[in-house]
């Protein structure tokens, strides 16, 4: 009975965030306070009917259960285990439900962390945390019941896509959704915020500390995506520009802009408004990456097929969503909107300026995604927006970016003088110079790569310099996170203007130079594996321990797919793929990717620093006076 | 802030977004438009399926034709194929057989009738190419001066046949 | 509906798909290192117009590849970046470029960079000079505060009708009583033992997997776990495991029995392949049962009764007397004649 359960606790779970929604308005209505001290325990109670829920469809998947009509779709019994679990996400219905899963367990989790914030302000969040997790599981109840029953039951399922079975791939989507679906909390602190006419106090510390856990989330969830791409897709990229890579990237460059502004509103308060404003359409991109991957109004790797029942019903989920909070925001932001405390030459004003120049990088990004369904829908003819375009416009917009992000740490905070930051400028910029020249060898935009980077780790090195006798936690998590940036922008610039290939068919025994290093190939064999059968190659390598790439043939369903070899060190990849034997020989793909591990290094700081400012803001540990 | 009216602005900006956006849902792409309407049927050069000669744009020269690219590996081609044998009793249907081998292509047309004056063979995509073809069926109608006057990407169905293909074809003779 | 289908079909095949993902194949590249350079930074800006946001320089379809084949011909003959692009751009529109040209349809999304900075930086300077905040809304009167606990008996009737809401939509939707259906029961149910032997079964194939791991070339262990993927009723994986051990040498009729029978499991009718598999069988050894069975119920479906009557009739007699495929093939024998019998007049 544990399906029958599983689909019990989701509509019980569905109940419950209805009352959580609707409590607070029926407590002003019957003038009865008392009935808005059930919402933290709907909240909870809801948190652990959708765990129940979601441990009900995992476990229908370790036995697979094909009287599930998901089961039966998706999975299979000749599959290793950790993909029979992970199965149970790797579709619309079961990702559906870990999404809505975690939306309820960061309700239940606001609502068990007080944080020292007054119950007003409380029981707002956790209201519109409420309406949320109702319209969201109303619309799983509706259009994707994952708990829809075949009776009777096949004796076998179809599989699970071969792509899917990577490790990577089995905890990327996950992480991200904690990462997306963290987002919401802040956006439910700007809703209450703006409900109640003020912030409060407490307010900028718990939306900070809501954020950077979805920050260092998704900053993880989307690492392990590229990577996951960069290995499995075979031909050496790990970044695509696709849509719904887009729709991950947006949430993440708003709540990093929202990380920093709400500094502004702790300190010294006067970008209320700007914070509120972040922190809604930083969930409204969580919530459009949603729409667009569900709806099937785009076609991309990642689209799950949809019907339009689902497309219209989560249209006027995403609309009522997003746009009630900013039909709120249009009737009340003004009222937050204070006057900054702050000179625009100062710390804060450089910290202002990067959360808005994030912010335009995000409407671009936004722009080019969409603009092929807008070029449709006006009738202007089918347009394709591509990486070259975001290549062109994204990436120059984050130059001064990251040039900020080293000077700012460096300026006095209220108002600075050219005078006194030119020394601190003069270092970053030599720091910059002697990058950009050594990136001059390669090319120009390996000097802009490699010249901003060192730019960067100038600028952490000083601001930690001039910050030496008052360390704190949270200084080093932003240096943390400030010289992950730079280190991940070197793998991006070695690994892009760096690299090398060669491609060429090969008989065994033969081999190909790249680099300075040969490359031959041993020999070709079929292995078996836990439910494919791989032809596997051996590649020899001058000065390096053999390269096994592999192609994985499997039968249910029937596909293939590639595994490339990669060897990584600090000084970079080296990347091989191989083509199906033939009597002319094998093809075999070998790239040399200079400097790339530093991206994935480089992520794992960023993710690290953000951890460390966390912990500084936890207030058990937090340091007064 | 300086107007109230500044905090309407992301609300305006997201309706209009998601007002163009909304009329997509449920909705295929619509299929590719054409650059070569209007516009002379460019050069190609096929070998022809019964191996005399060469097959060009000259060959149809004059009159008002159908070009129809198929393949004997197309599922929708199959579909089509009924059509396309009782439209060339009133008029004249040119194959391009696509990416495909001309034992099989015979094999195909054997099988299933001939409504082809003439098919010519593509197996590398150059003409396809250079029609702008992205897949199997696609039918171009060209006019006598050789302009292409309409594209159909997909199954010429019945209908389409009746309402479209057939009256121009009586303009243009 | 169905046209759609079959539209969608038809392009799908015309994609190339199934294949490995290989981008430039290796008798591509140019000869001249600064055209080939050329060549694939314009390939780069380039649509692979039968798939999803990719360029031809990512895609392995055949449409990409002959598109690649264009653009290095081009260039050869002396065309200019831009005049290879144009030249495609002719042919299929503007969806071809990834980097779409400048005009009026995409003026708009082109501005849109320089229009969202002036934005920015407009906003960013006004913050310095707005006026100071007004007054806040003033805070509802009955806010409830810590004090505001919930009394149990508020408790008691909010969770009495979320409970009863749920089971009521449950009803609706669910289907109580409809028990769990693991699948290892019931395996063990249709094969008629017990579960610990179906588990027993699953680990044994494990194992022989992983002895193959080490050792690829073992046809006797690839044929086990041909054999314990079978007895799962795991067709597919079964087929491709026997192919291997028949590959590696492990042939007789036996084999070939297994593979035609689970051929006709997994594609449910006797395709070619499955017939090509049972003929094998015959030739390695007349008397395999299944091959009599299979290739008379080829016959049988086919119209062609009396042939069909005389490949069982011949198998039955090829089988031990008295054993079960002896008894099945007659019976499939005898009740061909009753058939034939009928259809003389």
């Amino acid at each position: 009975m544990t399906v029958e359960a599983g689909l019990f606790a989701l509509i019980l779970a569905a109940m419950l965030a209805l009352l959580q929604a609707l409590a607070l308005p029926a407590a002003h209505l019957l003038r009865r306070p008392g009935i808005a001290g059930a919402i933290p325990a709907a909240a909870a109670a809801q948190a652990l009917a959708m765990l129940a829920a979601m441990a009900a469809l995992i476990h229908a998947f370790v036995v697979s259960d094909f009287s599930v009509r998901v089961v039966y779709e998706n999975s299979h019994t000749a599959k290793p285990m950790l993909y029979k679990v992970a199965a149970a996400w790797g579709h619309h219905e079961g990702s559906l439900l870990l999404w809505a899963t975690l939306l309820s367990l960061f309700g239940g989790l606001t609502a068990f962390w007080r944080q020292g914030l007054p119950a007003a302000m409380r029981l707002r969040v956790l209201a519109v945390q409420g309406i949320l997790s109702f319209g969201v599981l109303a619309f799983v109840v509706i259009t994707s019941n994952p708990f829809d029953r075949l009776i009777p039951a096949p004796m076998e399922g179809r599989g699970l896509n071969p792509l899917l079975q990577d490790p990577g791939l089995a905890f990327h989507p996950p992480l991200l959704y904690v990462g997306s679906v963290g987002v919401s909390v802040a956006f439910a602190f700007a809703i209450a915020a703006l409900w109640r006419g003020e912030l409060g106090p407490g307010w900028a510390r718990a939306v900070r500390f809501w954020t950077l856990i979805a920050w260092i989330f998704l900053t993880v969830g989307i690492s392990l995506g590229s990577a996951w791409a960069y290995a499995e897709l075979g031909w050496g990229g790990w970044w695509f520009w696709d849509p719904v890579e887009n729709s991950a990237l947006m949430p993440w460059l708003t709540a990093t802009a929202l990380v920093h502004a709400v500094r502004g509103i702790e300190k010294k308060g006067g970008l209320e408004g700007w914070v509120v404003l972040l922190a809604i359409l930083g969930f409204g991109f969580s919530l459009l990456g949603m729409f667009l991957v569900r709806s099937g109004v785009l076609t991309s790797v990642h689209a799950f097929a949809a019907d339009p029942l689902r497309g219209v019903f989560i249209l006027g989920l995403f609309a009522a969503i997003e746009g009630g909070a900013l039909t709120l925001y249009a009737l009340r932001g003004h009222r937050l909107a204070g006057r900054v405390a702050f000179a625009p030459f100062s710390r804060d004003g450089a910290l202002l300026l990067n959360t808005v120049l994030l912010t335009v990088a995000c409407g671009v990004v936004l722009f080019g995604t969409v603009y092929p369904l807008l070029a449709e829908s006006l009738g202007l003819g089918r347009i394709s927006v591509g990486a070259p375009f975001f290549d062109a416009t994204v990436l120059p917009l984050m130059a001064p970016v990251v040039a900020l992000m080293a000077l700012g740490p460096l300026m006095t905070g209220g108002r600075d003088s050219l005078k006194r930051l030119a020394p601190s400028i003069g270092i970053v910029a030599a720091c910059g110079g002697v990058g950009a020249g050594l990136g001059l060898i390669w090319s120009g935009a390996a000097a802009a790569g490699f010249g901003l980077a060192a730019a960067a780790c100038g600028g952490v090195g000083l601001a930690l310099w001039n910050a030496r006798r008052r360390w704190t936690r949270r200084r080093t998590g932003m240096a943390f996170a400030h010289l992950g940036l730079a280190v991940a922008l070197v793998g991006i610039t070695g690994g892009s203007q760096m690299a090398a290939e060669a491609i060429a068919r090969l008989p065994v025994g033969g081999a190909v130079e790249l680099a300075g290093r040969s490359f031959g190939l041993v020999e070709v064999r079929e292995v078996p594996g836990p439910n494919y059968i791989a032809m596997r190659g051996t590649i020899s390598v001058t000065g390096a321990p053999d390269l096994t790439p592999e192609i994985r043939r499997y039968e249910t369903p029937p596909q293939t797919t590639t595994e490339a070899a990669i060897r990584s060190t600090l000084g970079g990849d080296t990347y091989a793929v191989i083509g199906d034997p033939s009597p002319d020989g094998t093809v075999v793909r070998v790239f040399v990717k200079p400097l790339l591990p530093w991206l994935w290094a480089g992520s794992a700081l960023m993710a690290m620093g953000g951890a460390l400012a966390l912990a500084s803001g936890i207030p058990l540990t937090r340091r007064r006076g | 802030m300086i107007g109230r009216w500044t905090t309407w602005a992301p609300l305006l900006a997201f309706a209009i977004l998601l007002g163009l956006v909304a009329t997509r849902i449920g909705k295929t792409e619509p299929p590719l438009p054409s650059p070569l309407v209007g516009k002379p049927l460019p050069e190609f050069a096929l070998q022809r399926l019964d191996g005399q000669g060469t097959l060009t744009p000259e060959a149809f020269k004059g009159r008002a034709v159908v070009l129809n690219v198929f393949g004997s590996w197309c599922v929708a081609c199959i579909e089509e194929h009924p059509v396309l044998l009782e439209a060339s009793k009133s008029a004249e249907i040119v194959g391009i057989a696509w990416r495909d081998d001309p034992v099989r292509t015979e094999e195909w047309l054997d099988r299933r009738g001939n409504p082809y004056s003439v098919v010519g063979l593509d197996p590398d995509s150059r003409a396809a190419i250079d029609l702008g073809v992205t897949g199997a069926p696609e039918s171009f109608v060209i006019a006598p001066d050789g302009r292409v006057a309409l594209k159909i990407t997909g199954i010429i169905t019945p209908e389409i046949w009746r309402n479209q293909v057939a009256p121009l074809l009586e303009r243009l003779k | 509906m169905i046209r759609r289908w079959i539209v969608a079909f038809g392009l799908l095949l015309a994609l190339g798909f199934g294949g490995v993902a290989h981008a430039l194949g290796p008798d591509e590249p140019m000869k001249d290192p600064v055209l080939e350079t050329r060549a694939r930074s314009i390939s780069k800006e380039l649509r692979c117009v039968v798939c999803q946001n990719q360029s031809i320089d990512e895609s392995n379809a055949d449409l990409a590849q002959a598109m690649r084949g264009l653009v290095r011909e081009r260039l050869l003959m002396g065309d200019s970046d831009s005049e290879v692009i144009g030249a495609l751009e002719a042919r299929y529109g503007d969806f071809v470029r990834l980097m779409p040209p400048f005009k009026a349809t995409t003026a708009l999304l082109w501005s849109a960079p320089a229009l969202l900075m002036v934005l920015g930086l407009l906003a960013w300077r006004r913050a310095f000079r707005r006026k100071a905040a007004q007054a806040p809304v003033a805070a509802a009167a009955l806010d409830p505060d810590d004090a505001a606990q919930a009394s149990a008996g508020v408790l008691a009737t909010a969770a009495g009708v979320v409970v009863v809401l749920a089971a009521g939509a449950y009803l609706l939707l669910g289907h109580p009583g409809a028990p769990d259906q693991p699948v290892q029961p019931r395996l063990a149910e249709r094969l008629g033992v017990s579960e610990a032997a179906i588990a027993e079964m699953q680990t044994m194939a494990e194992q022989i997997e992983a002895r193959l791991a080490e050792a690829p070339d073992d046809a006797r262990a690839w044929l086990m776990l041909g054999r314990a993927e079978r007895y799962l009723g795991r067709h597919a994986e079964a087929i491709a495991a026997l192919r291997r051990a028949i590959q590696l040498g492990e042939a007789d009729g036996e084999v070939y029995g297994d593979l035609g029978e689970s051929l006709a499991f997994r594609d449910r009718k006797i395709t070619p392949e499955a017939m090509d598999a049972f003929g094998s069988a015959v030739r390695l050894d007349p008397a395999e049962p299944r091959a009599a069975f299979f290739l008379g119920l080829q016959r049988a479906e086919a119209g062609e009764i009396a042939e069909a009557e005389k490949i069982w009739r011949a198998g039955a007699f090829a089988q031990p007397e008295g054993s079960a495929w002896a008894k099945r093939l007659a019976g499939q024998a005898d009740r061909a004649a009753v058939i034939l019998a009928q259809q003389k007049p």
